[in-house]
Formats: structure tokens, sequence, C-alpha cells
């Protein structure tokens, strides 16, 4: 072919194959200026409430101070592996799907949240620690909760039904009873579940050694991820992955909490909690959902641990 | 001013530029991403924006054009950059002086693909963004007098590319007409 083809012809075949992509309509330019808007405010409520260097450091240290102190509290009810983890967090947008996954995540109230979930904690130069908590929460009166939690070859399983606790212990085969009391405007099983824990410590070092004492600390795994969820400065990116499949990556606390969803149900798959103590260790705590669902109401009930291990130490 | 006053006042200059900006900037995304990425990105060229809006400059179209440049390249890159060029051109055809057949939108995305980021970036900002070369060379950071080099290099290069996958996808290379037009000189002599 002779080369007669001039930078007019050029010129003229780049403006043939890609100058018309279609005028976006007013309602496209209006929807997109209220998102832009929306996620600039959320953007700066979360430079607002920004912890200050010092007070960030401060946080993350004595995180790691407060993690032996959480982990030998709950050493003594055979719930929570004694360690902490380590590993990097990301970023992103969207504040509608945040309010999505949020509910979610909470639960729906006429139902029994249901959460099965593989916990990995890892703190820097100690092996990872690694256990299971499946946990049924009804989020209507009468508020029971049952957990069980496997470590190893302990399981560990703890009712909790009318302010009455229960809890059985393979490894010693021990059922143990004890009342509880729960305080107002308190209805979840606040000193249960390690993982739940686990993630306060790393997250809110500071009153994670007093679950529930803090009014702004909510007494629930669900909640505390719904919790993030709703906060300032969260971002979402609508196009990532986990496991070697699609999923919404948010997160929150600047990069301090992550949670991934299904894009579809924006049901959670994986949360990372870390927390970082500069010269100290980094602790993070890894949990995968193997299911975390509402159930409908009435369709699960606890176990009767009586019932069960009626061989049981006392 | 009070602080509300200046937060208004701050809006309001913000929504004039996105409505004067947006298409702009959503053609300049879309003729280089996914389509299922494009809104994402156009609304993260005007966040940084939004952030920013003291630095922008009276023209701003070439700046904003500049922070999508960044955006989209930031998500888009080497076979996923080819991918959407391939995706975008998939139905078009077009018309080639000299040539016999129009070509491929598959040919065209090919010889973009192939050349240099930055020279296939010139071509499309100078005709399918409609930026001047000063505009287009403050996208590139490039000075204007760089960038007209550069565009001319870009074309030249362009056009050869074309002519070669043109001359590869019709089985006769260059040489081989060089070679038959030799053989014709000779037995007409």
């Amino acid at each position: 072919m002779p080369n007669s083809a001039s930078s007019r012809d050029v010129d003229a075949l780049m403006r043939e194959t890609g100058a018309d992509v279609g005028a976006p309509s007013p309602d496209a330019v209006d929807a997109a200026l209220d998102r832009v808007l929306a996620e600039a405010a959320l953007l700066e409520q979360g430079t607002r409430a920004r912890p200050s260097g010092t007070r960030h450091r401060r946080l993350t240290l004595g995180g790691a101070m407060l993690a032996g102190t959480i982990a030998a509290a709950f050493a003594v009810i055979n719930l929570l592996p004694s360690s902490g983890a380590s590993a990097g967090i990301g970023r992103a947008w969207a504040k509608d799907v945040a309010a999505r996954s949020a509910a979610v995540a909470a639960g729906d109230r006429h139902g029994t949240l249901h959460i099965d979930v593989l916990v990995t904690q890892t703190a820097a130069g100690t092996a990872p620690v690694r256990y299971r908590v499946e946990s049924w929460s009804e989020l209507q009166a009468p508020h029971a909760y049952w957990e069980t939690t496997v470590s190893g070859s302990d399981v560990t399983t703890t009712t909790v039904r009318r302010n009455q606790i229960e809890s059985y212990d393979s490894r010693t085969n021990t059922l143990s009873v004890a009342a509880k009391k729960i305080g107002a405007g308190s209805s979840g099983p606040t000193l249960f579940d390690p993982a739940y824990h686990a993630a306060l410590t790393v997250l809110y070092p500071r009153d994670a050694v007093r679950p529930g004492s803090a009014n702004h600390l909510p007494p629930t795994l669900s909640r505390l991820i719904a919790q993030l969820l709703r906060s300032p400065g969260v971002t979402v990116d609508r196009h990532s992955r986990i496991d070697g499949r699609p999923a919404i990556r948010i997160t929150a606390l600047r990069g301090r909490a992550v949670l991934y969803v299904e894009p579809k149900t924006y049901r959670p798959i994986v949360f990372v909690t870390h927390g970082d103590s500069g010269a100290a260790r980094s602790i993070t705590i890894s949990m995968r959902f193997g299911a975390y669902e509402t159930l409908p109401r009435g369709s699960v009930a606890p176990p009767d641990l009586r019932q069960l291990h009626p061989d049981a130490k006392r | 001013m009070s602080h509300q006053a200046d937060r208004d006042d701050r809006t309001a200059r913000f929504e004039r530029l996105f409505r004067a900006q947006y298409p702009a900037v959503a053609g300049y995304v879309r003729r280089r991403a996914d389509a299922a990425l494009a809104d994402d990105l156009v609304n993260e060229v005007f966040l940084v924006a939004w952030r920013r809006l003291d630095e922008v400059p009276p023209n701003p179209r070439p700046w904003l054009l500049g922070v999508a440049r960044n955006v989209v390249g930031t998500h888009i890159r080497g076979a996923r950059r080819a991918r959407a060029l391939h995706e975008r051109l998939a139905s078009v055809e077009v018309a080639w002086p000299e040539a016999e057949q129009p070509l491929s939108g598959a040919t065209v995305a090919a010889a973009l693909v192939a050349l240099r980021p930055k020279d296939c970036e010139a071509l499309m900002l100078v005709n399918w963004d409609g930026l001047t070369p000063s505009e287009a060379a403050n996208v590139l950071g490039e000075r204007p007098a760089t960038f007209r080099v550069r565009l001319h290099r870009a074309r030249s290069r362009f056009r050869t590319l074309l002519e070669r996958m043109t001359e590869e996808r019709h089985g006769v290379t260059r040489h081989q007409h060089r070679e038959m037009d030799v053989t014709r000189e000779v037995s007409n002599a």
C-alpha cells in the first residue's frame, strides 16, 4: 500500500473512531453531581473525625498493651485464644453501598442472626492463632444468644437465656451455670463471642477491657460492623476481589477495619481489623464468614446443655 | 464571610465547574475505560477537583483531564487498557486512503496499543477529546513545543503501523510488493 495518507487523514480516522461517546443526559449529570457532593461530605466528615497523630499513636500503643490483658480475661472462661496478629489493608467509596451493607450486617430485627466465622489472629513474631465461632443471636425479645467456639480440639458451647448463662467446655467436661447481669439497654451477650472481643481489642484498645462499659461501643460483632460502616470517613471500592471472586471492599477507621461484602447481597465475606502499635507489635484479626444470615424467628432454638451433657462435671 | 457562607460559595463554584466539565471528563474516561468502571472513575476525578478546588485554573479542562489521566492510569494498565480499547472499537469500520477495504476497529485498536502510551494519548487528546495542542500538552505535563513534536511523530508511527497491519492482514508484505514490482519491471524490459 502506498504511503500516501497524510496527517490530516490520520486525524480524520482517529476522529471517526472515537469522538462520539454520546452526551450525558441532564438527569445523569444531576445524579453524578449528587453522588460527588455526598461523597465529598463524607470525606470531610472523615477528615474532621480523624484523631491527632499523638492521640492515634497513644491509642495504637495502648491497643498492643491491652491486647494481653483482654486475652487473659477471656482465658478465664476458656473462650479466647491468647494471641494477636499482623497484615495490611486498603480503601474506596459509595454511601448507599455502605448503608445497605450496614443493614445486612446488623441483621433483620425480626429474626435470629446466624454467624459462622473462622478467626485468624496474627501478631508479629508469633504463630497465627485460629478458632471458629458459630453464634446465633435473637434480635427480638427475649434476645437469647448461643455460640460454639472451636479452638483446636477444645469445643466450648455457651447459651444465654433470660439472664441465665450456661457454658460447657469439652476439654474439662465441665458445665458452668451462672446468672448474668444485663444492664439497662444492653440486650446482647456482651461478655461472649471471642471474635467480637478480638476485633474490639484491636479497634478500641482503651475501652475493650470493659466491654459494654463505653456507650459508643456496640455490644455485638454484628452491631460493631454495622456501626463501623455507618461511621464517617468510610470508603467503598466496588471493584475489589477477595479469594478470587468479585467483592465490595469497605474501609473504615482509616484502613484499620476492612469489610469485604458480596456485590449483590452485601453479605459480609471477610472482616479484617488491624492495629499497628509502632515499636511494639501489630495485630491483625481476620474473620472469614462461612455464614452470615438472618434466620426466620423461631426456626432455631438454643441447645439444652444440661440435657446434652448429663455427665458433665458441675 | 461566615463558615456556612464560605461553604455555600465553594459548593456553588464546584457545581458550576461540574456541570460545565462533566461531559468532557466523562467522555475522556469512557473512551479509555471499561463501561462498568467509567462512572466510578469520573466520580473519583471530581472528588479530587472538590478537594483541590482552589487549585483549579481558569481553563479547567486540561487540568481535569490531567487528573482523569492519572485516575484512569491508576486503574487501567497494560492488557486491561488494550482490552478496553479493543472493546470500544470493536464495531467500528473506517475508511483509509488507498486501502481497498475499510479498516476494522480491531486493526485501529491494535495500532493504537502498539504506540508508546504517551504518543497514543497525544493522538487521542487532540482527536477524541478535542483539545488544542497547547491544552493537550498541559494534560501530559509537557511544553507545547515538545508536544507538537510528539504529536507529529505519533501520527507518523500510527500511520506506519496501520499500513503494516493492513498489509499483513492481506498477506502481502511491503517487501513482496517491491519484489513484484521488480519482477514486473524485469519482465517488461
